[in-house]
Protein backbone atom coordinates (compact mmCIF):
# COMPACT_ATOMS: atom_id res chain seq x y z
CA UNK A 1 0.00 0.00 0.00
CA UNK A 2 1.46 3.45 -0.99
CA UNK A 3 1.97 5.62 2.28
CA UNK A 4 -0.81 8.69 1.76
CA UNK A 5 0.62 12.30 2.01
CA UNK A 6 -0.30 12.35 6.33
CA UNK A 7 2.04 9.31 6.85
CA UNK A 8 4.74 10.67 5.07
CA UNK A 9 4.62 13.80 6.63
CA UNK A 10 4.45 12.16 10.09
CA UNK A 11 7.61 10.01 9.13
CA UNK A 12 9.53 13.18 7.93
CA UNK A 13 8.61 15.14 10.91
CA UNK A 14 9.66 12.47 13.31
CA UNK A 15 12.88 11.86 11.53
CA UNK A 16 13.40 15.44 11.94
CA UNK A 17 12.91 15.82 15.69
CA UNK A 18 15.08 12.93 16.40
CA UNK A 19 17.76 14.71 14.17
CA UNK A 20 17.76 17.74 15.71
CA UNK A 21 18.04 16.08 19.37
CA UNK A 22 20.85 13.97 17.79
CA UNK A 23 22.91 16.91 17.23
CA UNK A 24 21.98 18.52 20.36
CA UNK A 25 24.37 16.68 21.98
CA UNK A 26 27.20 17.77 19.76
CA UNK A 27 25.76 21.31 19.77
CA UNK A 28 26.64 21.14 23.64
CA UNK A 29 29.89 20.02 23.40
CA UNK A 30 30.39 22.89 20.92
CA UNK A 31 29.25 25.19 23.36
CA UNK A 32 31.28 23.97 26.54
CA UNK A 33 34.34 24.04 23.82
CA UNK A 34 33.72 28.02 22.83
CA UNK A 35 32.93 28.61 26.72
CA UNK A 36 36.12 27.14 27.89
CA UNK A 37 38.07 29.12 25.58
CA UNK A 38 36.78 32.39 25.31
CA UNK A 39 37.47 32.40 29.22
CA UNK A 40 40.50 30.53 29.23
CA UNK A 41 42.38 31.84 26.16
CA UNK A 42 43.25 35.15 26.87
CA UNK A 43 45.28 34.63 29.57
CA UNK A 44 47.81 32.90 27.81
CA UNK A 45 47.85 35.78 25.52
CA UNK A 46 48.15 37.95 28.67
CA UNK A 47 50.91 35.96 30.44
CA UNK A 48 52.59 34.00 28.17
CA UNK A 49 51.91 29.96 27.12
CA UNK A 50 54.82 29.62 28.38
CA UNK A 51 54.51 30.81 32.00
CA UNK A 52 51.30 29.12 32.47
CA UNK A 53 52.16 25.70 31.05
CA UNK A 54 56.11 25.69 32.49
CA UNK A 55 55.49 27.98 35.30
CA UNK A 56 56.48 26.26 38.46
CA UNK A 57 54.57 29.41 41.06
CA UNK A 58 50.29 29.33 41.25
CA UNK A 59 50.06 32.50 43.32
CA UNK A 60 46.77 33.81 41.23
CA UNK A 61 46.28 36.73 43.33
CA UNK A 62 50.17 37.65 42.55
CA UNK A 63 49.72 37.01 39.27
CA UNK A 64 51.85 33.68 39.43
CA UNK A 65 49.82 31.55 36.86
CA UNK A 66 52.20 28.58 36.84
CA UNK A 67 50.53 25.51 36.52
CA UNK A 68 53.24 22.77 35.62
CA UNK A 69 53.39 21.36 38.99
CA UNK A 70 49.54 20.54 38.19
CA UNK A 71 50.21 19.02 34.93
CA UNK A 72 53.04 16.52 36.41
CA UNK A 73 51.02 15.99 39.04
CA UNK A 74 47.74 14.61 36.66
CA UNK A 75 50.07 12.94 35.05
CA UNK A 76 51.42 11.08 38.05
CA UNK A 77 48.12 10.03 39.05
CA UNK A 78 46.95 9.17 36.13
CA UNK A 79 49.74 6.84 35.56
CA UNK A 80 49.57 5.57 39.02
CA UNK A 81 45.90 4.95 38.38
CA UNK A 82 46.87 2.59 35.24
CA UNK A 83 49.12 0.91 37.62
CA UNK A 84 47.19 0.08 39.80
CA UNK A 85 43.89 -0.73 37.29
CA UNK A 86 45.56 -2.02 34.52
CA UNK A 87 47.03 -5.25 35.48
CA UNK A 88 43.75 -5.56 37.62
CA UNK A 89 41.47 -4.74 34.76
CA UNK A 90 42.87 -6.81 32.25
CA UNK A 91 43.39 -9.98 34.29
CA UNK A 92 39.53 -9.76 35.12
CA UNK A 93 39.09 -9.05 31.67
CA UNK A 94 40.89 -12.12 30.56
CA UNK A 95 38.74 -14.34 33.35
CA UNK A 96 35.20 -13.61 32.34
CA UNK A 97 36.08 -13.82 28.78
CA UNK A 98 38.20 -16.76 28.61
CA UNK A 99 37.42 -18.60 31.75
CA UNK A 100 34.42 -18.06 33.17
CA UNK A 101 31.45 -19.70 32.88
CA UNK A 102 27.91 -18.35 32.08
CA UNK A 103 27.16 -18.14 35.60
CA UNK A 104 29.90 -16.47 36.44
CA UNK A 105 29.82 -13.60 33.48
CA UNK A 106 25.99 -13.33 34.37
CA UNK A 107 27.38 -12.16 38.00
CA UNK A 108 30.34 -10.24 37.52
CA UNK A 109 29.12 -8.23 34.40
CA UNK A 110 26.43 -6.34 36.69
CA UNK A 111 28.99 -6.25 39.87
CA UNK A 112 31.24 -4.20 37.27
CA UNK A 113 28.51 -2.14 35.91
CA UNK A 114 27.48 -0.90 39.66
CA UNK A 115 31.03 -0.48 40.52
CA UNK A 116 30.97 2.51 37.46
CA UNK A 117 27.75 3.74 38.79
CA UNK A 118 28.83 4.12 42.48
CA UNK A 119 29.11 8.23 42.64
CA UNK A 120 32.77 9.69 42.99
CA UNK A 121 32.36 10.97 46.35
CA UNK A 122 31.99 7.35 47.70
CA UNK A 123 35.12 6.55 46.58
CA UNK A 124 36.80 9.52 48.05
CA UNK A 125 35.06 8.88 51.47
CA UNK A 126 35.97 5.32 51.38
CA UNK A 127 40.10 6.69 50.62
CA UNK A 128 40.05 8.79 54.07
CA UNK A 129 38.39 6.66 55.65
CA UNK A 130 40.77 3.43 54.95
CA UNK A 131 43.41 3.81 52.64
CA UNK A 132 44.62 7.34 53.75
CA UNK A 133 45.30 6.06 57.36
CA UNK A 134 46.81 2.86 56.20
CA UNK A 135 49.14 4.66 53.67
CA UNK A 136 49.86 6.76 56.68
CA UNK A 137 50.47 4.11 59.56
CA UNK A 138 52.38 1.84 57.09
CA UNK A 139 54.57 3.58 55.29
CA UNK A 140 54.33 6.91 56.76
CA UNK A 141 54.09 10.60 55.68
CA UNK A 142 50.68 12.30 55.34
CA UNK A 143 48.68 9.39 54.13
CA UNK A 144 47.06 12.19 51.64
CA UNK A 145 49.19 10.95 49.05
CA UNK A 146 49.88 10.03 45.39
CA UNK A 147 49.48 6.37 46.72
CA UNK A 148 46.40 6.87 47.83
CA UNK A 149 45.07 8.71 45.06
CA UNK A 150 46.27 6.08 42.61
CA UNK A 151 44.73 3.07 44.13
CA UNK A 152 41.41 4.83 44.36
CA UNK A 153 41.68 5.43 41.06
CA UNK A 154 42.92 2.35 39.82
CA UNK A 155 39.58 0.90 41.35
CA UNK A 156 37.67 3.47 39.74
CA UNK A 157 38.74 2.30 36.32
CA UNK A 158 38.53 -0.47 36.36
CA UNK A 159 35.34 -0.55 35.05
CA UNK A 160 36.11 0.99 31.89
CA UNK A 161 39.51 -1.30 31.38
CA UNK A 162 37.54 -4.30 32.07
CA UNK A 163 34.30 -3.75 29.26
CA UNK A 164 36.72 -2.84 27.27
CA UNK A 165 39.00 -5.19 27.07
CA UNK A 166 36.59 -7.82 27.72
CA UNK A 167 34.85 -6.62 24.28
CA UNK A 168 38.28 -6.66 22.38
CA UNK A 169 39.04 -10.41 24.19
CA UNK A 170 35.71 -11.73 22.70
CA UNK A 171 36.32 -10.01 19.32
CA UNK A 172 39.31 -12.09 18.93
CA UNK A 173 37.79 -14.96 16.15
CA UNK A 174 36.98 -18.18 17.70
CA UNK A 175 39.40 -19.86 14.47
CA UNK A 176 42.16 -18.42 16.00
CA UNK A 177 41.61 -19.59 18.90
CA UNK A 178 41.39 -23.45 17.33
CA UNK A 179 44.02 -22.89 15.42
CA UNK A 180 46.20 -22.91 18.42
CA UNK A 181 44.56 -25.34 20.29
CA UNK A 182 45.12 -27.73 17.06
CA UNK A 183 48.56 -27.69 17.72
CA UNK A 184 49.08 -28.51 20.85
CA UNK A 185 49.04 -25.50 22.66
CA UNK A 186 47.84 -25.21 26.22
CA UNK A 187 44.88 -22.58 27.13
CA UNK A 188 47.75 -20.24 28.54
CA UNK A 189 49.95 -20.50 25.32
CA UNK A 190 46.69 -19.58 23.63
CA UNK A 191 45.44 -16.80 25.76
CA UNK A 192 49.29 -15.53 26.16
CA UNK A 193 50.53 -15.63 22.60
CA UNK A 194 47.37 -15.61 20.62
CA UNK A 195 44.16 -13.85 22.00
CA UNK A 196 46.07 -11.01 23.93
CA UNK A 197 48.11 -10.03 21.12
CA UNK A 198 45.37 -9.97 19.05
CA UNK A 199 43.42 -7.79 20.85
CA UNK A 200 46.18 -5.69 21.89
CA UNK A 201 44.92 -2.61 19.93
CA UNK A 202 41.47 -3.13 21.97
CA UNK A 203 42.85 -3.18 25.13
CA UNK A 204 45.61 -0.77 24.80
CA UNK A 205 42.19 1.67 24.04
CA UNK A 206 40.69 0.55 27.16
CA UNK A 207 44.30 1.64 29.09
CA UNK A 208 43.88 5.09 27.21
CA UNK A 209 40.11 5.47 28.01
CA UNK A 210 40.80 4.64 31.62
CA UNK A 211 43.70 7.14 31.78
CA UNK A 212 40.79 9.39 30.37
CA UNK A 213 38.66 8.58 33.54
CA UNK A 214 41.47 9.01 35.47
CA UNK A 215 42.63 12.39 34.70
CA UNK A 216 39.50 14.24 34.53
CA UNK A 217 38.29 12.76 37.98
CA UNK A 218 38.00 15.47 40.13
CA UNK A 219 35.93 14.75 43.89
CA UNK A 220 37.82 11.79 44.73
CA UNK A 221 41.04 13.18 44.06
CA UNK A 222 40.34 16.41 46.55
CA UNK A 223 39.46 14.25 49.31
CA UNK A 224 42.76 12.00 49.50
CA UNK A 225 45.35 13.65 47.19
CA UNK A 226 46.04 16.36 50.08
CA UNK A 227 46.25 19.08 47.04
CA UNK A 228 49.76 20.48 48.02
CA UNK A 229 51.23 23.08 45.27
CA UNK A 230 53.77 21.22 44.37
CA UNK A 231 55.77 18.08 42.38
CA UNK A 232 55.96 15.28 44.10
CA UNK A 233 59.30 13.63 45.00
CA UNK A 234 57.77 10.57 46.39
CA UNK A 235 54.83 8.38 46.56
CA UNK A 236 53.91 9.22 49.77
CA UNK A 237 53.71 13.19 48.89
CA UNK A 238 50.44 15.32 48.68
CA UNK A 239 49.78 16.52 45.47
CA UNK A 240 47.17 18.78 43.37
CA UNK A 241 45.53 18.14 40.01
CA UNK A 242 44.63 20.36 37.33
CA UNK A 243 40.72 19.10 38.05
CA UNK A 244 41.16 19.50 41.63
CA UNK A 245 42.86 22.87 40.93
CA UNK A 246 39.37 24.23 39.48
CA UNK A 247 37.62 22.24 42.08
CA UNK A 248 38.88 23.87 44.83
CA UNK A 249 39.23 27.63 43.70
CA UNK A 250 36.43 28.45 42.14
CA UNK A 251 34.38 29.69 44.31
CA UNK A 252 36.08 32.23 45.37
CA UNK A 253 38.01 33.11 42.39
CA UNK A 254 37.78 36.75 40.54
CA UNK A 255 39.31 38.61 37.65
CA UNK A 256 42.50 36.62 36.82
CA UNK A 257 42.06 34.51 39.09
CA UNK A 258 39.42 33.16 37.47
CA UNK A 259 40.90 33.07 34.27
CA UNK A 260 43.37 30.94 35.21
CA UNK A 261 41.31 28.95 36.43
CA UNK A 262 39.69 28.71 32.65
CA UNK A 263 43.47 28.34 31.62
CA UNK A 264 43.49 25.14 33.15
CA UNK A 265 40.41 23.58 32.42
CA UNK A 266 42.09 24.58 28.33
CA UNK A 267 44.92 22.44 29.35
CA UNK A 268 43.02 19.56 30.83
CA UNK A 269 40.52 19.44 28.00
CA UNK A 270 43.35 19.66 25.54
CA UNK A 271 45.13 16.35 27.19
CA UNK A 272 42.17 15.17 27.36
CA UNK A 273 40.69 15.28 23.54
CA UNK A 274 44.98 13.81 22.71
CA UNK A 275 43.64 11.21 24.96
CA UNK A 276 40.68 10.27 23.00
CA UNK A 277 42.54 10.57 20.21
CA UNK A 278 44.76 7.88 20.35
CA UNK A 279 41.96 5.90 22.34
CA UNK A 280 39.92 6.21 18.85
CA UNK A 281 42.73 5.87 16.20
CA UNK A 282 44.13 2.52 18.04
CA UNK A 283 39.90 1.17 17.82
CA UNK A 284 39.88 2.19 14.09
CA UNK A 285 43.36 0.90 13.37
CA UNK A 286 42.23 -3.06 14.57
CA UNK A 287 38.60 -2.41 12.33
CA UNK A 288 40.60 -1.43 9.15
CA UNK A 289 42.64 -4.20 9.72
CA UNK B 1 50.11 -47.62 1.66
CA UNK B 2 50.27 -50.18 4.80
CA UNK B 3 47.07 -51.98 6.47
CA UNK B 4 47.75 -50.85 9.78
CA UNK B 5 45.04 -48.11 11.12
CA UNK B 6 46.22 -44.91 12.11
CA UNK B 7 42.83 -44.39 13.40
CA UNK B 8 39.90 -46.25 14.21
CA UNK B 9 36.87 -45.63 16.51
CA UNK B 10 34.73 -48.67 17.60
CA UNK B 11 30.77 -47.69 18.77
CA UNK B 12 31.19 -44.09 18.80
CA UNK B 13 28.61 -42.71 19.84
CA UNK B 14 28.52 -38.72 20.53
CA UNK B 15 25.71 -36.54 21.92
CA UNK B 16 25.61 -32.43 21.89
CA UNK B 17 23.16 -32.42 25.57
CA UNK B 18 20.35 -34.58 24.03
CA UNK B 19 21.17 -34.67 20.31
CA UNK B 20 22.37 -37.80 19.07
CA UNK B 21 25.10 -36.61 16.95
CA UNK B 22 27.32 -39.75 15.55
CA UNK B 23 25.39 -43.40 16.24
CA UNK B 24 27.78 -46.33 16.50
CA UNK B 25 30.58 -45.47 14.17
CA UNK B 26 33.53 -47.91 13.51
CA UNK B 27 35.71 -46.77 11.35
CA UNK B 28 39.18 -46.77 10.38
CA UNK B 29 41.95 -44.53 8.71
CA UNK B 30 45.23 -46.48 7.25
CA UNK B 31 48.44 -45.32 7.63
CA UNK B 32 49.51 -43.29 4.36
CA UNK B 33 46.80 -43.25 2.91
CA UNK B 34 44.12 -40.24 2.24
CA UNK B 35 40.67 -41.40 3.65
CA UNK B 36 37.56 -38.80 2.42
CA UNK B 37 34.38 -38.74 4.71
CA UNK B 38 31.15 -37.36 2.37
CA UNK B 39 27.96 -37.06 3.42
CA UNK B 40 25.00 -34.01 3.39
CA UNK B 41 25.52 -31.22 5.79
CA UNK B 42 24.48 -31.76 9.07
CA UNK B 43 25.60 -35.76 8.99
CA UNK B 44 28.41 -35.59 11.48
CA UNK B 45 31.49 -35.86 9.54
CA UNK B 46 33.18 -32.40 11.07
CA UNK B 47 32.04 -33.74 14.44
CA UNK B 48 33.62 -37.24 13.76
CA UNK B 49 36.56 -35.62 12.46
CA UNK B 50 37.15 -33.50 15.25
CA UNK B 51 36.73 -36.43 17.73
CA UNK B 52 40.78 -37.60 17.08
CA UNK B 53 41.77 -34.53 18.08
CA UNK B 54 39.80 -34.00 20.92
CA UNK B 55 38.73 -30.49 19.03
CA UNK B 56 34.89 -31.30 20.52
CA UNK B 57 36.24 -30.73 24.26
CA UNK B 58 36.00 -27.13 23.87
CA UNK B 59 32.56 -27.74 23.24
CA UNK B 60 30.09 -27.64 25.97
CA UNK B 61 27.54 -30.65 26.86
CA UNK B 62 29.61 -33.22 24.44
CA UNK B 63 29.20 -36.61 26.17
CA UNK B 64 31.64 -39.62 23.65
CA UNK B 65 31.09 -43.83 24.87
CA UNK B 66 32.74 -46.07 22.92
CA UNK B 67 36.75 -46.03 22.22
CA UNK B 68 38.91 -43.99 19.72
CA UNK B 69 42.58 -44.80 19.04
CA UNK B 70 45.22 -43.23 17.72
CA UNK B 71 47.77 -45.41 16.75
CA UNK B 72 45.97 -47.89 18.07
CA UNK B 73 45.95 -46.50 21.77
CA UNK B 74 42.72 -44.97 22.89
CA UNK B 75 42.98 -41.17 23.05
CA UNK B 76 41.86 -41.14 27.00
CA UNK B 77 45.78 -42.65 27.33
CA UNK B 78 47.15 -39.99 25.88
CA UNK B 79 47.86 -36.72 26.61
CA UNK B 80 45.90 -33.80 25.36
CA UNK B 81 48.95 -32.01 24.07
CA UNK B 82 50.77 -35.05 23.04
CA UNK B 83 47.73 -35.99 20.82
CA UNK B 84 47.57 -32.58 19.55
CA UNK B 85 50.67 -32.52 18.44
CA UNK B 86 50.56 -36.18 16.90
CA UNK B 87 46.91 -35.27 15.09
CA UNK B 88 46.79 -31.87 13.54
CA UNK B 89 43.97 -29.89 12.25
CA UNK B 90 43.62 -27.85 9.26
CA UNK B 91 40.36 -25.63 9.42
CA UNK B 92 37.47 -24.98 6.86
CA UNK B 93 38.80 -20.80 6.74
CA UNK B 94 42.14 -20.17 6.50
CA UNK B 95 43.10 -18.86 9.87
CA UNK B 96 46.28 -17.67 10.30
CA UNK B 97 47.10 -15.58 13.20
CA UNK B 98 47.38 -11.76 13.21
CA UNK B 99 51.07 -11.61 12.94
CA UNK B 100 54.22 -11.79 10.63
CA UNK B 101 54.30 -15.29 8.19
CA UNK B 102 57.66 -16.15 10.42
CA UNK B 103 55.58 -15.71 13.39
CA UNK B 104 52.92 -18.12 12.62
CA UNK B 105 55.37 -20.58 11.28
CA UNK B 106 57.55 -20.32 14.44
CA UNK B 107 54.50 -20.65 16.93
CA UNK B 108 53.99 -24.47 17.44
CA UNK B 109 58.06 -24.99 17.94
CA UNK B 110 57.68 -22.08 20.79
CA UNK B 111 54.70 -23.48 21.67
CA UNK B 112 56.59 -26.79 22.63
CA UNK B 113 59.22 -25.15 23.94
CA UNK B 114 62.00 -25.05 21.26
CA UNK B 115 63.68 -21.87 20.93
CA UNK B 116 66.80 -22.63 18.95
CA UNK B 117 66.65 -19.73 15.98
CA UNK B 118 68.78 -21.40 14.10
CA UNK B 119 67.04 -25.03 14.19
CA UNK B 120 63.39 -23.19 13.66
CA UNK B 121 64.47 -21.14 10.53
CA UNK B 122 65.55 -24.49 9.34
CA UNK B 123 62.14 -26.22 10.30
CA UNK B 124 60.67 -23.09 8.93
CA UNK B 125 62.28 -23.32 5.42
CA UNK B 126 61.85 -27.08 4.95
CA UNK B 127 58.01 -26.83 6.21
CA UNK B 128 57.22 -23.69 4.15
CA UNK B 129 59.03 -26.06 0.82
CA UNK B 130 56.72 -29.19 1.44
CA UNK B 131 53.90 -26.83 0.84
CA UNK B 132 55.52 -25.08 -1.89
CA UNK B 133 55.56 -21.73 -0.34
CA UNK B 134 59.49 -21.38 0.15
CA UNK B 135 60.24 -19.44 -3.20
CA UNK B 136 57.63 -17.24 -2.79
CA UNK B 137 57.24 -15.84 0.43
CA UNK B 138 61.05 -16.31 1.21
CA UNK B 139 61.71 -12.78 0.62
CA UNK B 140 59.22 -11.49 2.82
CA UNK B 141 58.81 -14.24 5.69
CA UNK B 142 57.93 -10.61 8.27
CA UNK B 143 55.00 -9.69 6.51
CA UNK B 144 51.83 -10.14 8.29
CA UNK B 145 50.17 -13.58 7.49
CA UNK B 146 46.69 -11.73 6.80
CA UNK B 147 48.15 -10.04 3.86
CA UNK B 148 48.05 -13.57 1.89
CA UNK B 149 46.14 -14.92 -0.66
CA UNK B 150 43.03 -17.45 0.49
CA UNK B 151 45.25 -20.29 -0.80
CA UNK B 152 48.00 -19.25 0.35
CA UNK B 153 47.23 -18.70 3.99
CA UNK B 154 45.84 -22.57 3.62
CA UNK B 155 48.72 -23.70 2.92
CA UNK B 156 50.45 -21.54 5.69
CA UNK B 157 48.38 -23.19 8.00
CA UNK B 158 49.09 -26.66 6.89
CA UNK B 159 52.84 -25.82 7.00
CA UNK B 160 52.19 -24.01 10.10
CA UNK B 161 51.33 -27.61 11.10
CA UNK B 162 53.90 -29.68 9.56
CA UNK B 163 56.42 -27.54 12.37
CA UNK B 164 55.08 -29.65 14.57
CA UNK B 165 55.23 -33.12 12.90
CA UNK B 166 52.47 -34.62 12.84
CA UNK B 167 51.58 -38.23 11.90
CA UNK B 168 48.12 -37.59 11.43
CA UNK B 169 46.39 -34.48 9.22
CA UNK B 170 42.68 -33.75 9.49
CA UNK B 171 41.19 -31.33 6.93
CA UNK B 172 38.08 -30.05 7.46
CA UNK B 173 36.57 -28.89 4.19
CA UNK B 174 39.77 -27.12 3.62
CA UNK B 175 38.97 -26.02 0.21
CA UNK B 176 35.86 -24.36 0.80
CA UNK B 177 36.89 -20.81 0.96
CA UNK B 178 38.88 -21.18 -2.07
CA UNK B 179 38.36 -21.02 -6.04
CA UNK B 180 38.56 -24.02 -8.27
CA UNK B 181 42.48 -23.48 -9.14
CA UNK B 182 43.43 -23.08 -5.81
CA UNK B 183 41.27 -26.15 -5.07
CA UNK B 184 43.27 -28.06 -7.47
CA UNK B 185 46.48 -27.06 -5.89
CA UNK B 186 45.88 -27.58 -2.79
CA UNK B 187 44.54 -31.62 -3.42
CA UNK B 188 48.18 -31.76 -5.46
CA UNK B 189 49.57 -30.80 -1.88
CA UNK B 190 47.35 -33.33 0.19
CA UNK B 191 48.31 -36.53 -2.38
CA UNK B 192 52.67 -35.23 -1.78
CA UNK B 193 51.87 -34.96 1.63
CA UNK B 194 50.13 -38.63 1.69
CA UNK B 195 53.71 -40.09 1.70
CA UNK B 196 54.82 -38.71 4.67
CA UNK B 197 51.22 -38.24 6.94
CA UNK B 198 48.19 -40.01 7.05
CA UNK B 199 45.72 -37.63 5.97
CA UNK B 200 41.58 -37.57 6.88
CA UNK B 201 39.74 -34.97 4.67
CA UNK B 202 35.98 -34.20 5.39
CA UNK B 203 34.36 -32.65 1.62
CA UNK B 204 31.05 -31.16 0.89
CA UNK B 205 32.61 -31.77 -2.75
CA UNK B 206 32.23 -35.21 -4.34
CA UNK B 207 34.39 -34.96 -7.43
CA UNK B 208 37.52 -33.88 -4.34
CA UNK B 209 36.95 -37.31 -2.79
CA UNK B 210 37.34 -38.95 -6.04
CA UNK B 211 39.74 -36.90 -7.02
CA UNK B 212 42.43 -37.15 -4.05
CA UNK B 213 41.24 -40.18 -1.39
CA UNK B 214 41.87 -43.75 -1.51
CA UNK B 215 39.27 -44.75 1.28
CA UNK B 216 35.83 -43.06 1.34
CA UNK B 217 33.31 -42.93 4.02
CA UNK B 218 30.03 -41.51 3.61
CA UNK B 219 27.70 -40.44 6.32
CA UNK B 220 23.97 -39.62 6.82
CA UNK B 221 22.02 -38.46 10.22
CA UNK B 222 24.97 -39.15 12.59
CA UNK B 223 26.06 -42.95 10.75
CA UNK B 224 28.64 -44.42 8.75
CA UNK B 225 26.54 -45.92 5.94
CA UNK B 226 29.21 -46.96 4.27
CA UNK B 227 33.22 -46.90 4.45
CA UNK B 228 35.24 -48.61 0.95
CA UNK B 229 37.85 -48.20 -0.90
CA UNK B 230 37.10 -44.84 -3.40
CA UNK B 231 36.89 -46.07 -6.46
CA UNK B 232 34.24 -49.01 -5.42
CA UNK B 233 32.37 -46.38 -3.49
CA UNK B 234 32.07 -44.23 -6.32
CA UNK B 235 31.35 -46.96 -9.37
CA UNK B 236 29.59 -49.72 -7.36
CA UNK B 237 28.23 -48.60 -3.83
CA UNK B 238 27.11 -51.29 -1.89
CA UNK B 239 24.52 -49.03 0.08
CA UNK B 240 21.29 -47.64 -1.84
CA UNK B 241 21.73 -44.65 0.09
CA UNK B 242 25.21 -44.06 -0.98
CA UNK B 243 24.40 -44.58 -4.49
CA UNK B 244 21.39 -41.95 -4.53
CA UNK B 245 23.99 -39.83 -2.45
CA UNK B 246 26.80 -39.70 -4.87
CA UNK B 247 24.92 -39.90 -8.22
CA UNK B 248 22.99 -36.48 -6.83
CA UNK B 249 19.54 -37.59 -5.66
CA UNK B 250 19.29 -36.10 -2.52
CA UNK B 251 22.13 -34.08 -0.29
Amino acid sequence: MPMTDKALFKEKFIKGILVSFALSSLFFLFLIFIFIFIEGLPLFHKIGLKNIIFGFKWAPTKGSFGIFPMIVSSFFVTFGALIVGAPLGLSCAIYLSEYSGKKMKMFLKPALELLAGIPSVVYGFLGVIYIVPIVRDCLGGPGFSLLSASIILGIMILPTIISISFDALMGVPKTYREGSYAMGATKWQTIFRIVIPSASSGILASFILGMGRAIGETMAVIMIAGNALKIPTSILDPLRTLTGNIALELAYATGDHRLGLFSTGVVLLVIIMILNYIANFSIKRKIIK
Amino acid sequence: MNNSAALSTDTLNLYYGTFHALINVNFQVFKNSITALIGPSGCGKSTLLRCFNRMNDLIDEVRITGSILVNEQDIRTIDIITLRKKVGMVFQRPNPFPFSIYENMIYGLKTHGMQNRKQNQEIVEKCLMAVGLWEELKDRLFTPALSLSEEMKQRLCIARLLTVEPEIILLDEPCSALDPIATLRIEELMIELKENYTILIVTHNMQQAARVSDFTGFMLLGELVEFDETSQIFTSPKNEKTEGYITGRFG
